[in-house]
């Protein structure tokens, strides 16, 4: 993509879009302000504002503000949001106002019944492909062994899957766990994993909101081809200190939150840590040692309200799981172990240049590093130290603005740039016994940006319409990239709370994920982009229909999407991470060369009915969908099913407010089987010999086993239920909380993974038997949290 | 490296299959069980006879005599043809091949050659194969660099150039040669596991590398340096990963080029050199 092209498109682009506000000249005034939670100061993200008289509104930004220029006149303005009681401010509009409005949460409410107030209505707008749960309703979902996990209740959504059971990787229409997004405040988190994905790393009682976009995605996202998980923290309450604690079976958590000066500055702490180790230690004695596994995480944040016009932010991630292994004895003492962490800060500086303009700068660092050590130590100068790390680290700076010119325009633009470095395998031996101490690392220094533009506007009360442009850049080691990335979101009102919803988007994402192990060990290997190993990039088209019952609080998506992937990144067959051989070989070690890339293509049908809030609440889930790839050098370039090609995906959820103290919630899942590859035949192989004389030439026979077409069998279904009930006891300060929940209620054995076993009969024949490993039967737990 | 990995995959599937459980699956469907005609064969115009192994092989859900080895068939008819002779080869009992002689049938450069098999129980299967035309050129020594410690043990770094304009696919043989108890043996010099076979791939016209492991003191090297066909390259690069037992890799699918079997049938066309080390 040219520069001269790029000034052809963007100028006339900018030039058009900002004319727009003047060209109908009346006289106009701007309402804008902070929406928060009343109580706690909280701010409120994607808040309703509407003029019922004029038609229009608007809707809170990601820090709370909003802003809408309307003719001047005496207006109703009401402000609604999903489980808070909504307000409506009559105003009259002759000059510019500033109207912070505090929103008061009915869940605090007792036996309030919303009336059919304007509450948000997915036909109203113009993004599709979005799943939105409130983090309060996830946690009425009954979860394994009671931990409660944003990741897990994002699965239970059409169009989002998980790998294999317990997992928390997420599969978003047909594309990888390495194709996600994963943003906590502005972070990314590279891996998502604690306890090999059976828990997410985010502890649910430091979010304030998370939303997954699968498709139709705006210009200001950009760098994976298959969602964007973006998640913020709470600010943490300006008004009191509250907490929240929990005890469960796995892990236990304490989050407290205050103000540092009230109602200007406030903090958020929240802490996580498993105690299996503990429990396991009975079982995992060894001779002179122990073992043992556990995982901690800790979010932490500090805000500063300077007034109207600026704000700080800082926030930070920090979390860890370690597999260990001590042994020692008289002679020598051993120790071994495996741990993967991230850790995340951010900065981030609100500055409001008018009423119209809104700013956001951060200053971004991410890290995540993968470490396998081993250590020998037999005295102070006998020692033989064996490390091998592997990670990726990210220093990024992003600037974003968000102008109101007009009620039915919102313009965004901003840029974004990322330093990544990466150590794709780094070893370092230190053994003075050996003479030796050898430190090799290869690190790659690569950069990463992107710059966009994007309108949001509407025409003529029924067509609404997202159009963006997103330039994305990459260099590394003198290799660049630039893509242009065209983005069209649109949604056009067929009636009364329906309307038909269609997007295009098109993205690339530069560095990759290499992790060959379907069941989700950390080997996690982040590469870029470089010379041989292109970008990958998708092309997605939806289409779909949303409707909105208004009386039932209900609301119906029906969607359709077709997305073709290139350059995906697949290993090469027989080769694997674990591939790392003798570290003081003289042959080097290039992931380069175990790598090959390929073709994707997903498509499929999702319906979701949802309710988010109320007495009874909750979900029903469908998808109907495809997913194959086509690599060159896997299956003889033959196209294949997907390992996690799920034809049908069905998933529901219930939540159902007894009373005030009582809470019933159950799920049930249903998934086709993963596609899988079963030995057909054994045969006698012979390989080649290279010696041309005869005399000498024996050949070499091995036992080859020959498979079938690649993924061409299935495994059996997965389906499962989950109940769970919430004993709630609410006293002066404190609202204690027990719940009991039954994951697997029927028990199903799901195989987790199959494996062949030969068995012998005393009438001289054999037979292989195809098994299955399940893993969770019905598991009972009791948790208990309490709020304060 | 091993070691360590063994230790930590010991807690990691001991922590997993806590909670676990085994069952027979009978809910799956299975792949046929159906015996296919194995056929085995790799021809050159370098080599004196052309060598062809015939056997049966067995599907893994049947329930089977397990003392059955999978023979080598005797009583199968092989033919080979070059599109205007055929011939019939014969069966060597102590080699349990078919063979026929160059001089009765010699193989080509750059002709294509049909096998055709059957079997008297009415099993028949078929396969084609183009021998590439030209010899792999300028084979060199590059160097021999010896481990600081111990003489008898390094490496062997030898080079040849490809064949430029084509897509070419090789593998290179490396023996030792001594002599033993009045005789000759050839010890086998291996290359980096999984780089038995290689194409040359970014690297068209350029010299390729080849380096072995050497585990003795040497004397005389002997090289075969064979150009083969994509169908003898993809057959070994998928036979030597068969028996990876790396549970968490996905199986390595064997190639097959052959119809209504399974097996190989391909070519090569290959130079030798005999290099005096001492």
């Amino acid at each position: 993509m040219s520069k001269n092209h790029f000034k052809k498109i963007i100028i006339p682009l900018l030039v058009f879009f900002l004319i727009i506000p003047f060209v109908n000249a009346q006289s106009k005034h701007t309402l804008s302000g902070y929406i928060k939670e009343k109580g706690s100061g909280e701010l409120l993200i994607g808040v309703n504002i509407y003029f019922p008289s004029l038609q229009t509104g608007t809707v809170s930004n990601n820090y709370g503000f909003y802003s809408i220029t309307i003719p001047s006149g005496i207006y109703n303005a009401v402000f609604s949001y999903i489980g808070y009681k909504p307000e409506s401010k009559k105003l009259d509009l002759n000059k510019d106002i500033e109207l912070n409005i505090a929103l008061e949460s009915s869940i605090e409410l007792e036996g309030v019944e919303i009336s059919a107030q304007k509450q948000e209505r997915i036909s109203e707008v113009v993004q599709m492909s979005v799943v939105d749960i409130p983090i309060e309703q996830i946690k009425n979902i009954p979860a394994l062994f009671g931990e409660k996990d944003v990741f897990k209740a994002l699965q239970l959504m059409p169009g989002i899957q998980n790998g294999t059971e317990g997992s928390s990787g997420i599969y978003v229409r047909g594309g990888g766990p390495d194709q996600n997004l994963i943003i906590l405040d502005d972070a990314t988190v590279y891996n998502a994993n604690h306890l090999f994905g059976f828990f997410s790393v985010f502890n649910g009682d430091a979010l304030k909101s998370i939303e997954l976009t699968k498709g139709g995605f705006p210009a200001r996202y950009g760098g994976r081809l298959s969602s964007v998980i973006e998640m913020n923290m709470k600010d943490g309450n300006k008004e009191k200190f509250t907490g929240e604690a929990g005890i469960g079976l796995i892990s236990s958590r304490l989050t407290l939150e205050g103000p540092i000066i009230k109602d200007k500055a406030s903090f958020l702490i929240s802490a996580r840590r498993t105690y299996i180790d503990v429990l396991l230690q009975p079982f995992m004695k060894l001779e002179n040692g122990k073992g043992g596994y556990y995982f901690y995480d800790l979010n932490a944040k500090v805000n500063y309200d300077f007034g109207r016009k600026n704000k700080l932010y800082l926030s930070g991630y920090f979390g860890r799981d370690k597999f260990y292994l001590k042994q020692k004895d008289d002679f020598e003492e051993m120790n071994a172990g495996l741990y993967w962490q991230n850790q995340t800060a951010t900065a981030r500086w609100n500055h409001l240049f008018n009423n119209k303009l809104f700013a956001n700068a951060s200053l971004i660092y991410s890290n995540y590093k993968l470490d396998i050590y081993s250590e020998e130590i037999e005295s102070a100068d006998d020692y033989f130290k064996l490390e091998y790390y592997s990670g990726i680290e990210d220093i990024s700076f992003k600037y974003d603005l968000q102008y109101h010119p007009h009620p039915d325009h919102i313009i965004r633009t901003g840029i974004i740039s990322t330093r990544h470095l990466f150590t794709p395998s780094a070893v370092v031996i230190d053994a003075p016994a050996l003479d030796e101490f050898e430190s090799n690392a290869k690190k790659i220094e690569s950069l990463e940006s992107g710059i966009y533009i994007e309108d949001e506007f509407k025409y003529k009360s029924k067509l609404k319409v997202n159009a963006g442009f997103r330039l994305s850049h990459f260099i590394n080691n003198k290799k660049h990239y630039f893509n242009p990335e065209p983005r069209l979101a649109a949604s056009y009102k067929l009636g009364k709370n329906l309307s038909m919803k269609a997007s295009y988007a098109m993205m690339n994402q530069y560095i990759h994920l290499l992790s060959n192990t379907g069941i989700g060990l950390p080997t996690d290997l982040w590469v870029p982009s470089t010379d041989n190993i292109k970008p990958q990039q998708s092309q997605q088209v939806a289409l779909g229909f949303a409707k909105d019952f208004i009386g039932k609080n209900l609301s119906l998506s029906l969607e359709g999407y077709y997305k073709k992937m290139d350059n995906i990144i697949g290993y090469k067959e027989g080769a694997s991470f674990l591939y790392i051989e003798d570290p003081t070989s003289s042959q080097e070690f290039s992931w380069e060369d175990n790598i090959t890339n390929g073709k994707g293509w997903s498509y499929g049908a999702e319906v979701l009915l949802q309710r988010k809030y109320g007495k009874f609440s909750g979900w029903i889930g469908y998808t109907l969908s495809w997913t194959q790839h086509q690599f060159d050098e896997i299956n003889f370039g033959k196209k294949y099913y997907a390992r996690y090609d799920r034809r049908h995906d069905i998933s529901v959820v219930a939540i159902y407010k007894i009373s005030k103290k009582f809470t019933l919630s159950g799920t049930w899942v249903y998934g086709t089987g993963s596609a899988i590859t079963l030995p057909n035949a054994t045969f006698k192989g012979v390989t080649h010999n290279g010696l041309v004389d005869d005399k000498f030439n024996n050949s070499f026979f091995q036992t080859v086993t020959d498979y079938g077409e690649k993924n061409s069998s299935r495994m059996a279904a997965y389906h499962r239920m989950d109940i769970g009930i919430q004993y709630h006891k609410k006293m002066k300060k404190v609202t204690h909380t027990f719940e009991f929940s039954v994951y697997n209620l029927y028990s199903r054995q799901n195989p987790f993974f199959y494996y062949i076993e030969d068995s012998y009969y005393s009438n001289g024949t054999a037979k292989s038997e195809l098994k299955q490993v399940s893993i969770f039967p019905i598991l009972p737990s009791l948790t208990y949290s309490l709020k304060f | 490296m091993k070691t360590l990995n063994i230790k930590i995959l010991a807690i990691v599937i001991l922590s997993v299959t806590l909670t676990s459980c085994e069952k027979v699956v009978t809910n799956v469907d299975l792949p046929d069980a159906e015996q296919q005609l194995v056929i085995q064969s790799f021809i050159s115009p370098q080599d004196d006879i052309t060598k062809v192994w015939v056997s049966l092989s067995t599907p893994v859900f049947s329930e089977t005599p397990y003392d059955i080895e999978e023979d080598f068939l005797d009583n199968a008819t092989v033919v080979i043809s070059d599109g205007a002779t055929s011939k019939t080869l014969v069966f060597k009992n102590s080699k349990n091949y078919y063979y026929i002689s160059s001089l009765d049938f010699p193989i080509v450069a750059g002709k294509t050659y049909t096998l055709n098999v059957s079997t008297p129980d009415g099993k028949k299967c078929d396969a084609m194969c183009t021998v590439p035309l030209s010899n792999p050129l300028s084979f060199e020594l590059v160097s021999i660099d010896t481990n600081t410690y111990d003489d008898d043990y390094g490496f062997l770094k030898t080079r040849f150039k490809d064949i430029s304009g084509e897509k070419n696919y090789y593998r290179v043989f490396a023996y030792d040669k001594r002599p033993h108890a009045g005789d000759t043996i050839y010890n086998e010099l291996y290359p980096e596991y999984g780089n038995e076979v290689f194409t040359d791939i970014n690297n068209d016209g350029n010299w390729l590398n080849q380096t072995f492991h050497f585990y003795n003191n040497i004397k005389i090297l002997v090289f075969n340096i064979l150009n083969v066909d994509k169908h003898y390259y993809s057959y070994h690069k998928s036979v030597i990963g068969n028996e990876d037992g790396n549970p968490f890799s996905e199986p390595v699918i064997v190639y097959s080029n052959v119809n209504n079997g399974l097996g190989v049938f391909c070519a090569y066309n290959s130079l030798s050199e005999e290099i005096d080390v001492k």
